[in-house]
């Protein structure tokens, strides 16, 4: 089990290492520089300015530099917003896309695990019918057109809700309807054909013909099946909803860290690029883990070595 | 059994901590509010660093330079109450006004404005600051600014020729005559630092370490969220603050703003740090009239030329291809904005010797829209370059819908009224600018606006050596003109010889392709008077009220 | 992003007896009776599938919409007099009418005919994608499973670093690179696409390996190439078809989302994700320049999945029932 832990902790900062190397010179790549400007700066001034941030050295040197500075766990300055550290860029806004994207996936997973047991305890029946419309429009419309819709919709037109911030529980629906509306309709689909498939297993027949109650049946022993793959899909989902949430931050105008993901792009702002780069990575890893770790706990025929191999 | 109990609970924690995060700040919607859109964060609210229109809007009302402007775009008394002009015009005294305070409430002296500029031209300040050559009117400031390959760089500062004779007595030594002096002297550039500035290079990166002077000070600055003014009540003329909060937000989607605006979250929006979209505009002028404005700003949107690569190398085909677009449909039909078509390069609301500079020389001499002429030049000069036909030529334009609309626009004119073929490519932002800079572009979009409300900020920009000249034109009789004309202290001697230039510029080599002069459309809520847009297109809102 | 995420498609079709290993493990894997089986048969029963698959109302709905569609991309140009490019600007903004069938954009041009134009690059995207996906995920997902070992672990690692990469980053580092065309969005998503095919298809042939019709070809001497394209690779084909169907609207979605960011194709050719986002700032008052395009590709992403669907239950009917 340490042996475990140990060789996965290796294999993230392998990773990371590698990631770190691949995108920093892929970010070199690209043509321009921070302060390439409508106006263009004096060249002597551009020069001081490059000076100033590093940009003057070799490449290798600044990669070299970089990397001591990120053992430090130092990210370093933005090269856009003057004397803000990356650090607290990442920390000021990724706590609003953090609340945003949990409270999305318990959404989801709630939802969406539910509308997929109704429809299979009710198969071929209205209920079904109408679960799996709905998860079907969920699948099948692009996320920002949800959100322009439902800001319209519910913002504009009811005035239900405030169109555009995060300054009370209230602002939250509408972002997390459009952030989880694509997940839910997954997890439905997918918790509906596993449920089904179970239903139907053996060990459930022989129940019911023991004449254990049908809710008993469901939630006592073939939900516990049912959601394994809901499991495997939270790595994913997690991705989903990251990058998801850069458009639903935008039309809803929600300050979190999707905003400057592109932005930092545009801006060339090479060491928040870096940053946010890596930090969405350990991200991504860390739900994996979580993934794994989760997976373990409701399989018991799964342990957490025999899980390694399998994608 | 214990294995989902444990996962309840890990649930249950997870949704608590998550909601105990959500009840926090409601924004306040007291009366005197004005609520407006920056699209993004400041990049910076120290004006020495300052160089784009959200950081300088978030700094006018935090600061206050020498001069003001009145609604009317007038120089008016700031912190200066008067000065007085030397014969020469190359000496300016300025008299500060002694009721002046720091939000801190200490006084605002002569020897702040000094610091703050000689900071701005300091060779050794880091990060540089970008619009340094504001200041360079000011005797050896560009000398002493640059130290790089510079023989005559100037290492003292005392040199520089801005000096605090007493606390309330500024005197400014220029290099030439410069009759726009004074309104640079409200530019964001030069407004003063407070001496604390010294010990802490982070100051202006916070809410709390920022110390200002003008009718605004700053309470809250959430990166990337939210910036909130209150009044300063150590302003000298706190009396004429009606407004008792101003409140930025950064919504970065134009459509969002609008929504925004329309369900009362926004007092503002639209230029010149929000949008709204062009499909809108005509609905939203039709439906709101007392609340639309599309004022003209002195910018101008047009074409470059490389004037250094076939076939653009050539004077007919350029001037072809300028007079084959109808610029009224252009402006009516897709920009919609109230735009002006532009026939010449200095825009309408940049003053002249008496009146406009473009009402003293009509543009409309410069450049005749005629498609029968146009398909004439455009034979004759694909003769001169000995081609039988027109190549395949690339406009490129950066992102942005508005752009690529104009172009799919005058590329149509161009296949229907000429009958050539302009492919159109789309470049990401820096990728486009670098292209353009290093003149690797047919024909590439760009818009120009003014720093100061002189033709200067325009004409200067073409000489050979300009840093900004990315058409690759190079014509001596021009630079001779510009030279002769910054030497000059007669403005209707400096008029002329700047619409001579543009007359070489537009109307003989067409080496830019004029298309309209922009426009600062904005909506204000009707309730919220007194917000004013200058000739820039930059808005004063320190004077506003909602009533 | 829709790219990832098809992991509840990869569906352990095998169909094999198992001897040695748990009869509940695979219980829901068997689904023919165990006597209609034969060793060194390589290829799953067309036939049955082809019928449970025709028979499938849902399934076939969908196909005919597809096809309706990719003939609608080659020909729908063609149907009207007005071609995608040519501006009209005294006639812009026009509702459906009977001159422009779907209206006109802001430039006065004729949206049925951009919708057709924009169905070719939306469906090049989104199959060309899924193809390159296949090619590349199928091979290397192969040589993983079937090689297996050290070069298996480092392969798999690989997988999971270059998994890592938030995606979209690379996407907008390529597309600022590169000149923006269809065929960059087509790289750009394609650069992490076949990861997740990889990873299904290793997993079927792991599976598949240890078969006796396998051993027994291996003691005949098949080389491994042969061995892997010729019996295991088929053998997989169902999981692969399967994910591929669903890979195509992932990627008309991906690049509809890359429209959003302003990331699209190039000016006049529109995709339906460009038509979409140019119309997200005037929907309200033009509501049809949203609708169609918006209209359409949920259509079509709903298809792709209806027929994805029937094809996964064509191949393993246990799932439907």
């Amino acid at each position: 089990m340490v042996r475990y832990w140990i060789g996965k902790l290796f294999s993230v900062l392998v990773s990371l290492f590698i990631l770190a190397t691949a995108t920093f010179f892929l970010m070199k790549a690209i043509p321009g520089d921070p302060f390439t400007a409508e106006k263009a700066v004096p060249p002597e001034i551009k020069a001081k300015l490059m000076s100033f941030y590093g940009l003057d050295k070799p490449l290798w040197d600044q990669y070299v530099t970089y990397l001591k500075n990120l053992v430090h766990f130092d990210l370093g300055m933005s090269m856009k917003s003057q004397y803000q550290t990356v650090s607290s860029i990442i920390a000021d806004s990724f706590g609003y896309s953090l609340r945003l994207g949990i409270l999305s996936i318990i959404v989801s997973v709630v939802v969406g695990v539910g509308l997929g047991i109704l429809a299979a305890m009710y198969h071929r029946k209205l209920l079904d019918s109408a679960a799996m419309i709905l998860a079907v429009l969920g699948v099948s419309v692009p996320n920002f057109v949800v959100a322009s819709l439902l800001q319209y919709v519910f913002g504009v037109k009811l005035n239900w809700f405030h169109v555009a911030g995060l300054n009370g529980p209230l602002d939250y629906v509408l972002p997390i309807i459009a952030l989880a509306s694509l997940p839910i309709a997954y997890i439905a689909r997918l918790t509906r054909s596993t449920m089904l498939e179970v239903l139907s297993a053996e060990y459930i027949k022989t129940a019911k013909a023991k004449g254990i109650r049908k809710r008993v049946i469901i939630f006592k022993h073939a939900l516990r099946n049912g959601i394994l793959p809901v499991v495997t899909y939270l790595g994913p989902m997690t991705a989903n909803v990251v990058t998801g949430s850069v458009v639903v931050e935008q039309i809803f105008g929600i300050p979190g860290l999707g905003q400057y993901f592109v932005g930092s792009v545009s801006n060339r702002d090479y060491t928040l690029i870096m940053g946010i780069t890596l930090f969405y990575a350990v991200i991504l890893m860390v739900a994996r883990l979580l993934t794994d770790i989760v997976y373990g706990l409701v399989d018991p025929r799964i342990g957490l070595r025999s899980r390694k191999g399998a994608a | 059994m214990r294995k989902s109990w444990f996962l309840t609970l890990a649930m249950l924690l997870v949704i608590g901590t998550v909601l105990a995060g959500c009840g926090s700040n409601n924004s306040s919607s007291g009366n005197q509010v004005f609520n407006m859109n920056l699209s993004s964060e400041p990049p910076t609210l120290d004006p020495a660093l300052a160089q784009d229109s959200v950081s300088f809007t978030v700094l006018t009302g935090l600061y206050e330079g020498l001069t003001r402007k009145d609604s009317t775009g007038k120089v008016i008394p700031g912190v200066a109450e008067t000065w007085d002009i030397s014969d020469d015009q190359k000496t300016y005294t300025f008299h500060l006004r002694k009721d002046a305070k720091w939000s801190n409430g200490d006084p605002v002296t002569a020897h702040d404005f000094e610091y703050a500029w000689k900071r701005v031209l300091d060779p050794n300040q880091n990060p540089a600051s970008p619009y340094a050559y504001q200041l360079y009117y000011v005797k050896n400031a560009q000398n002493y600014n640059i130290a790089a390959d510079n023989p005559n760089h100037i290492t003292d500062p005392e040199q520089v020729g801005v000096k605090a004779t007493d606390d309330y007595t500024l005197v400014v030594q220029l290099e030439n005559p410069t009759p726009y002096f004074l309104s640079i002297t409200s530019f964001w550039t030069t407004y003063p630092v407070h001496s604390s500035a010294k010990d802490n290079a982070a100051w202006a990166a916070e809410a709390n370490t920022m110390i200002t002077n003008g009718p605004f000070k700053i309470t809250t600055w959430k990166h990337g969220n939210e910036i909130d003014l209150v009044p300063n009540e150590n302003y000298y003329a706190k009396d004429e603050i009606k407004l008792s909060k101003v409140h930025f937000v950064m919504v970065s989607n134009s459509s969002t703003e609008l929504q925004m605006y329309k369900t009362g979250q926004l007092s503002y929006s639209g230029a010149p740090t929000g949008e709204i979209p062009t499909e809108q505009i005509a609905t939203l002028k039709g439906s709101n009239p007392d609340e639309f404005n599309n004022q003209a700003t002195a910018s101008t949107y047009y074409y470059n030329f490389n004037t250094t690569k076939a076939p653009f190398d050539n004077a007919n085909i350029r001037k072809a291809f300028a007079m084959a677009i109808d610029r009224t449909q252009l402006v009516e039909k897709v920009t919609k904005g109230g735009q002006q078509p532009a026939f010449g390069f200095v825009p309408p609301s940049i003053t002249g010797e008496n009146k406009s500079f473009r009402e003293e020389y009509p543009d409309i001499d410069l450049l005749k829209p005629d498609v029968a002429q146009a398909k004439a030049l455009l034979e004759q000069g694909l003769k001169e370059k000995g081609l039988s036909s027109m190549p395949t030529v690339t406009l490129t334009v950066n992102e942005g819908t508005g752009h690529k609309q104009v172009a799919e626009a005058i590329v149509d004119m161009w296949r229907k009224n000429l009958g050539v073929e302009v492919k159109i490519e789309t470049q990401e932002w820096k990728v486009f600018l670098k292209n353009r800079q290093s003149l690797n572009y047919d024909i590439a979009r760009a818009g120009w606006s003014a720093d100061y409300n002189d033709p200067m900020t325009f004409i200067d920009m073409f000489t050979s050596t300009g840093g900004n000249n990315d058409i690759g034109f190079k014509n001596a009789q021009y630079d001779e003109l510009v030279k002769k004309a910054y030497a000059s202290s007669d403005q209707h001697e400096r008029m002329q010889l700047m619409s001579q230039a543009e007359n070489i510029l537009v109307k003989d080599n067409m080496a830019i392709l004029p298309l309209y002069y922009y426009t600062g459309v904005h909506m204000v809520k009707k309730n919220v008077k007194g917000i004013v847009m200058d000739y820039q297109g930059m808005i004063d809102y320190t004077r506003a009220s909602v009533e | 992003m829709e790219k990832q995420g098809t992991s509840d498609m990869t569906t352990h079709r095998d169909g094999r007896k198992q001897p040695g290993l748990t009869r509940e493990l695979f219980k829901r894997l068997s689904f023919r009776p165990p006597g209609e089986m034969l060793a060194g048969e390589s290829v799953p029963e067309w036939k049955d599938v082809m019928r449970r698959l025709l028979t499938n109302k849902v399934a076939m709905t969908g196909a005919g919409f597809l096809v309706l569609l990719t003939i609608m991309a080659i020909i729908g140009p063609w149907l009207t007099p007005h071609d995608y490019f040519t501006n009209n600007l005294d006639r812009t903004n026009e509702a459906p009418n009977s001159d422009y069938w779907f209206g006109t954009d802001n430039l006065g041009r004729d949206i049925f005919s951009r919708i057709w134009m924009g169905a070719r690059i939306s469906l090049t995207v989104g199959v060309v994608a899924a193809l390159i996906d296949l090619i590349v995920g199928v091979v290397y997902g192969g040589i993983m499973g079937y090689v297996g070992g050290k070069t298996d672990e480092v392969m798999n690692k690989i997988t999971e670093i270059l998994y890592a990469i938030p995606y979209l980053l690379v996407v907008i580092l390529l597309l600022v690179v590169m000149e923006p065309s269809m065929w960059t969005i087509i790289l750009a998503l394609s650069v992490t696409g076949w990861i997740n095919m990889s990873w299904i298809v290793r997993g079927q042939i792991l599976q598949l390996k240890n078969q006796e019709y396998v051993l027994a070809a291996k003691s005949m001497g098949a080389s491994g190439s042969r061995m892997l394209f010729k019996h295991l690779i088929p053998n997989t084909l169902g999981p692969i078809i399967v994910t591929l169907t669903l890979t195509v609207p992932s990627a008309i979605f991906s690049e509809a989302f890359l429209s959003f960011l302003g990331l699209g194709v190039q000016s006049p050719a529109a995709s339906w994700g460009t038509m979409i986002n140019d119309s997200l700032t005037s929907w309200t008052l033009y509501p049809w320049q949203m609708i169609i395009p918006a209209t359409l590709i949920s259509l079509t992403i709903l298809a792709f999945n209806l027929f994805g669907d029937g094809l996964r239950d064509a191949f393993d009917p246990k799932l439907k029932k």
